[in-house]
């Protein structure tokens, strides 16, 4: 009788690239913040945003033809805002924080990937649901007013543009403010109540300190502010008191660009401790 | 005949549709007890409706000849280790130890005396200024197993105190629950490893799927599993072959053919046939590939005690 | 032994203690800070110590109480059981000898410490910022009125977030749409919806005790004596209901084995 050590027959196997390893971990955290509240605020915002806007539309085409201003309006309201937080709280508090609190980070990081395309993956998929819930709707809301005929070709493709330009600055400002408020915490639930407290804050106590002083770039350091400005431009009309669309843009985006850094340098010094 | 400490009848507890507890009936009595079964029996289940965390379902449970759910200070006559280990993380071991004392209401005085004492006992007087958080799991166990003794308690309850715990440090635990139990003390340890209990006590009680299969004496109770015979598997490219020298062994009850290339032995005397295999392949020339039990753990045990209908031993 | 009352201080002592932890307290600190920064952010303008006080009274009724002190309260309160039910560290409470009546107490008046040691410096710092910038209150009883509301809301709701983190897995969840849902919009809507928060009370509080400046007008306000008696009476029943739950439910976090 012979005892031998058994001998593996397969070669190496061919290894996939950064980039694939990313859309993995991006693909799996999309799906897992697919939740009751993520779904049911962005069904929410798709439901508002296009009953708002085809609602504006027709009563506008009663006046007169309507511009691609009147798809703006959904902007104005103090709801979508709302939304957004919502959103932005169920899609992207728990993107960090839920790992470090359950410590699963180690089994991501103790595979051949680094840091940078860990959180470049947590990016992507909570950048994708504000995207969703940012753009998404307003292009519904052309296609479902074209389809009804209320606007010409060149008022709904101003419009679409203006949805594309206005969601895509807006997702990037509240992925970055997510990412960095997830990576301040082990509890999903904190960074969601911070993401509130902190746009609430300068929503309200900008608007405030804006009035009061009258000072021009006290609207700058309001985000829903900047929002609406940037949507004033890519629309085409006038108003609020962040009065150019390019620094409201440059702000936000700037803003969500800086906090992504934030929490990349965040990630780098947790410390995830066992017991 | 000594009042038992803690006496389930029937006990039932459920988690929705899960069955925590099934009907546990047992009576502890006083010195150490084991209880023993695999992940996921019952045991923390039983501890937590003990000291009146969960509220039984069904049944009736006694601890020190009182109801756990909703009394107060018979809660003083309990000390409880749990097998979980987070603690206030940001306290210190004698801050902690102290705190718990003042809220059991003992003067502050006593309550830091009792703190710094049970944290001595426990081997921690070096670490007990720092903060918990700062703590090896070994070292959580140890403040666990220090605030469940602090209170001078008549009966304490230890959800796997040994988890975690390094080699001489569980030599020391062991040495502390024979101390408390020459002391007067009531202790109920919870284990998934029999040969860690078996060498503090001989009163076991063992529980699988929420229901005691069997207790009392543990040697009484290894006699029963001994009864049984052993499965040993083998694989081989010549199982008759190996099939009829195997055979020849007077202790071999049975031999079966599961599959091709496989074996399977039932064998009266496990240690008899492993110490004689090596021979008998090197004598009759016999081409074994593996050699594996079935038996090899404790829920074969229980599987022995629980087939066929048995029932509490 | 010592009696009851000591051991709920001992209670109050470790939540009070637990609550102003680590980067936790940093981060509700900062929080806090927000309305003396944007006071002092304008008083740095030069604007005029009228334009001050209007400022920070119009935080009072706009930020500090709405959204500053009820992330405060939710976060504190809601982690008095929730999070010791989530960490499994409520058993070193509830198996201990004391009554669980004892332990509800001193859980609500340690976090209710907690919240006001970050919310009376959040409500008033911003008048001593009015006040060194040479100005002075609208009204002799706004600063009084002002730190009264705020005993008054924490307590309420300190009461209300500690019954619902005791009783719910999602008290963050629900916390959040209560306090920036229901107290929001609910005080927008006409009749008597308004008076299903704990905002009005607050409010009408406020607008009762100062006679003049951004606060005295509360449209549909009622009187601030009952305004006060609701929001403790709110309290009350808060607490009443945390002691029944907690002697009634089970505590152990919910698993399917064990």
């Amino acid at each position: 009788m012979s005892i031998s050590a058994p001998r593996y027959a397969a070669g190496p196997s061919a290894r996939t690239g950064p980039a694939s390893r990313i859309l993995a971990i991006a693909s799996r955290e999309f799906f897992r913040r697919a939740r009751a509240a993520t779904l049911l605020s962005v069904a929410l915002t798709f439901f508002v945003v296009v009953t708002s806007v085809v609602v504006t539309v027709i009563f506008a085409s009663f006046l007169r033809a309507p511009t691609a201003g009147d798809f703006e309006s959904v902007y104005e309201s103090p709801v979508w805002p709302f939304l957004m937080l919502i959103v932005a709280a169920s899609a992207g508090a728990g993107s960090l924080a839920e790992d470090v609190g359950d410590r699963s980070i180690s089994l991501y990081l103790s595979r051949p990937i680094r840091l940078v395309d860990y959180v470049s993956a947590k990016t992507i998929a909570c950048g994708s649901w504000l995207v969703i819930a940012t753009v998404g709707p307003g292009l519904t809301a052309v296609a479902v007013t074209g389809a009804l005929g209320y606007a010409s070709a060149s008022v709904l493709l101003a419009a679409l543009l203006g949805f594309v330009a206005t969601g895509f600055v807006a997702a990037i400002f509240f992925t970055g403010l997510a990412l960095a408020l997830s990576s301040l915490t082990n509890r999903a639930l904190y960074s969601g109540v911070a993401i509130f407290g902190v746009i609430l804050v300068l929503y309200i106590g900008g608007s405030v300190v804006a009035g009061i002083t009258g000072n021009i770039y006290v609207p700058y350091a309001n985000p829903i502010e900047n929002i609406r400005s940037v949507a004033h431009g890519a629309f085409g009309v006038s108003g609020g008191t962040a009065t150019d669309p390019a620094s409201s843009a440059l702000t936000l985006v700037g803003s969500g660009v800086v906090l992504w850094v934030f929490a990349l340098w965040r990630m780098r010094r947790v410390e995830v401790v066992s017991e | 005949m000594t009042d038992p400490v803690i006496q389930a009848v029937d006990v039932t507890k459920r988690y929705g549709e899960v069955l925590g507890l099934n009907g546990f009936t047992a009576t502890i009595g006083p010195g150490i007890t084991g209880l023993i079964g695999p992940n996921g029996a019952g045991k923390s289940t039983f501890f937590r409706l003990l000291v009146g965390q969960l509220k039984v379902d069904a049944g009736d449970l006694r601890v020190l000849g009182y109801n756990p759910w909703g009394e107060g200070e018979f809660r003083r006559m309990v000390g409880y280790c749990p097998e979980h280990s987070t603690l206030f993380e940001w306290m210190t071991a004698r801050d902690f130890l102290t705190s718990l004392l003042r809220v059991d209401g003992f003067p502050k005085a006593e309550a830091h005396a009792r703190a710094t004492e049970a944290i001595a006992t426990v081997g921690l007087s070096e670490a007990q200024d720092r903060r918990l958080v700062t703590y090896s799991k070994g070292m959580r166990q140890r403040v666990k197993l220090a605030q469940s003794i602090a209170h001078d308690p008549a009966l304490i309850l230890l959800d796997e105190p040994l988890n975690g715990v390094d080699p001489v440090g569980r030599a020391a635990v062991m040495s502390l629950l024979r101390r408390l139990q020459r002391s007067g003390r009531h202790v109920l340890v919870s284990s998934h490893v029999l040969y860690e209990v078996e060498r503090l006590t001989d009163q076991i009680v063992m529980i699988t799927n929420g229901r005691v299969i069997a207790y009392g004496d543990l040697h009484r109770i290894r006699s029963l599993i001994d009864a049984h015979p052993h499965v040993i598997d083998i694989e081989t490219p010549d199982p008759r072959g190996v099939a009829r020298v195997l055979a020849s062994m007077d202790h071999v009850v049975s031999i079966e053919f599961p599959g091709e290339g496989r074996l399977r032995v039932q064998s009266r005397s496990p240690e008899e046939f492993y110490g004689a295999l090596p021979g008998l392949v090197v004598r009759e020339g016999l081409d074994i590939r593996a050699v594996g039990s079935a038996d090899d753990n404790l829920d074969a045990v229980f599987r022995y005690l629980s087939e066929g209908g048995h029932g509490p031993r | 032994m010592t009696g009851q009352i000591s051991r709920m201080l001992v209670v109050l002592s470790l939540s009070f203690r637990s609550s102003l932890q680590g980067l936790r307290l940093f981060g509700l600190a900062a929080f806090a800070a927000v309305p003396t920064v944007l006071v002092g952010a304008i008083a740095s303008t030069g604007a005029s110590p009228t334009l001050l006080e209007n400022a920070s009274e119009l935080f009072v009724g706009a930020l500090t109480l709405p959204v500053v002190i009820m992330v405060i309260v939710l976060v504190i309160a809601v982690a008095q059981f929730r999070n010791e039910i989530d960490a499994e560290t409520l058993v070193y409470l509830s198996d201990r000898s004391v009554g669980r009546g004892t332990v509800v107490f001193g859980k609500f008046f340690g976090a209710w410490g907690a919240s006001l040691a970050l919310a009376l410096p959040a409500a008033l710092l911003p008048f001593a910022v009015v006040s060194a910038a040479g100005g002075g209150p609208s009204s002799p009883t706004v600063v009084p009125a002002v730190a009264a509301s705020v005993l008054l809301a924490t307590a309420a709701y300190v009461g209300f977030f500690l019954f619902l983190g005791l009783v719910s897995r999602s008290a963050l969840f629900i916390g959040l749409l209560f306090g920036f849902l229901w107290e929001e919009l609910l005080l927008l809507l006409p009749g008597d919806a308004p008076r299903l928060t704990l905002a009005f009370y607050f409010r009408s509080f406020l607008s009762g005790e100062i006679s003049s400046g951004p606060l005295a007008h509360f449209a549909g306000a009622v009187p601030g004596t009952l305004a006060a008696v609701t929001l403790f009476s709110v309290t009350v029943a808060f607490l009443v209901l945390t002691v029944a739950a907690f002697q009634s439910l089970e505590t152990a976090p919910d698993r399917g084995n064990a």
